[in-house]
């Protein structure tokens, strides 16, 4: 299982997004976009899977990123999918 | 409410059971503005918008939540659009029944581009009399080289006719224009399928047949027409904000400021009742109470003191305006509201072009407009009133 963090375009995108991880069972939390990610809508989701669930992204989604956690509270983001 | 509500074409009441108490919970519970912040208050406002949305598409046999656009009203709906639909001038048709949500916009824009040199806004109404005999061949006449539109209502707020939009839209596909529609009368309780009517926007107001609170409608736009149409108002979006421009994604691009958020609760609650009951059970209840109201009048056998505008061989949104014939129809009104606590509304209903047409003028009339909470014994009793007052 891998931590994602999906960003949009707008916040009703991120919404739509949401609703429909929920219907796949898949946890999810709404969240403010990390700082050193760039975003259209303040918004993201980040959620735990297998993979990266393109189909399940909207069409306003921009990009989905894994979430590395290094040592301490040191994060990467690695751009696993680019849709805009 | 103390009396007999007969007025639900200017607004609708009682409002759908839930609506107050969601308007309630979201002030006294919720309170979080929507599309800005991300904690779980904020994110519940954005998923009941997401909700209102979806709604919204069932309900009119639309496909995309993102291009279910929330305004403030239908008004602000038409501005929205028209205003932004001919800044660059055109021609357009609309119907000899508009109401002056339609008209004012337009005839604003006639006067402002009247002295431009490189384009000017002008308008056409199509005959009274089309599609009566079956024939549409007067509205695909009108259309001509610089036409960019039909623009009309649906049903007209003062005799409740309904103009069949399917044939219409069909003509204006035919022809490749576009077809916006002025849903206020219908949006609720008649049928209307988005695509099978080649519908390009669609707007509708949330207080009257969706029975939701008042400051609060929708435009549902075409994927193509939503492309080609500017924004009318800009602002915040709480998107793009790197950006001094308005977004193109949708429905950002449309959605300046913080919406009534009270509102997209009460609309939501409304709309979850319009689909649980269903709108051709609505529109068969103020169908029957049309036809209950217009047999009791032709018993009255009172023809030649009450002119009843409009077709009757048309479909009607439940709504009825009576001409009282050497009476003061304001008057009448009064009576009926003090002497029978039946309300209703007199005047020209903000439409004076469809009392043009409908040959009531200046004079207007006094409209009786029905809704889902409305009752037959209370279709009888105005009648009953109605043949008292002008019969003393």
């Amino acid at each position: 299982m891998k931590e994602y963090i999906a960003t949009f375009h707008t916040h009703l995108s991120a919404m739509i997004t949401g609703k429909k991880l929920k219907e796949n069972n898949i946890e999810f939390f709404l969240e403010p976009v990390p700082r050193k990610l760039s975003s259209s809508c303040g918004t993201c989701i980040r959620f735990t899977s297998h993979n990266c669930m393109e189909e399940l992204m909207d069409r306003d989604c921009e990009a989905v990123y894994e979430v590395v956690h290094k040592q301490g509270s040191e994060v990467d983001y690695i751009m696993v999918l680019n849709i805009s | 409410m103390d009396g007999i509500y007969l007025d639900n074409a200017a607004t609708s009441y009682p409002k759908a059971s839930g609506v107050s108490s969601a308007m309630k919970y979201y002030i006294d519970e919720i309170g979080a503005s929507i599309n800005r912040s991300t904690y779980s208050s904020a994110s519940e406002t954005g998923m009941t918008a997401l909700s209102l949305r979806e709604r919204a598409c069932r309900i009119f046999n639309f496909d995309d939540p993102t291009h279910v656009i929330i305004t403030s009203g239908a008004t602000i709906g038409l501005n929205m659009v028209i205003n932004a639909y001919l800044k660059d001038g055109g021609h357009v048709i609309i119907s000899p029944l508009e109401h002056n949500a339609v008209m004012r916009p337009l005839n604003l824009l006639e006067k402002q581009h009247s002295n431009h040199t490189e384009f000017k806004t002008y308008f056409n109404e199509f005959p009274y009399t089309l599609g009566i005999d079956g024939s549409y061949d007067s509205l695909s006449d009108l259309i001509g080289a610089d036409t960019k539109a039909v623009i009309m209502l649906h049903s007209s707020n003062v005799s409740g006719e309904i103009f069949d939009i399917n044939k219409i839209g069909s003509i204006c596909k035919e022809n490749g224009i576009d077809f916006i529609l002025d849903a206020a009368q219908t949006a609720g309780h008649y049928p209307i399928d988005f695509f099978k009517s080649g519908i390009s926007a669609l707007i509708v107001p949330g207080h009257k047949g969706l029975m939701g609170p008042q400051g609060i409608g929708l435009i549902m736009m075409e994927k193509d027409f939503a492309k080609r149409l500017s924004p009318f108002i800009c602002g915040g979006t709480g998107s793009a904000s790197e950006s001094e421009f308005m977004p193109e994604f949708m429905p950002d691009k449309f959605e300046a400021g913080t919406p009534n958020i009270p509102g997209i609760y009460g609309l939501e609650k409304a709309l979850e009742f319009i689909e649980n009951t269903g709108v051709n059970t609505l529109y068969k209840h103020t169908d029957m109470l049309y036809k209950r109201f217009i047999t009791g009048l032709y018993n009255l056998k009172l023809q030649d003191r009450i002119k009843i505008l409009g077709k009757e061989e048309r479909d009607n949104s439940g709504v009825i305006s009576l001409d009282f014939t050497g009476l003061d129809n304001a008057l009448i009104c009064r009576e009926l509201a003090c002497r029978y606590r039946i309300f209703t509304r007199c005047g020209l209903h903000c439409a004076p072009r469809a009392h043009k047409t409908l040959g009531s003028g200046l004079r207007g009339s006094i409209r009786f407009s029905f809704g889902y909470y409305n009752t037959p014994d209370e279709i009888d009793y105005a009648v009953k009133a109605v043949g008292d007052l002008i019969t003393v």
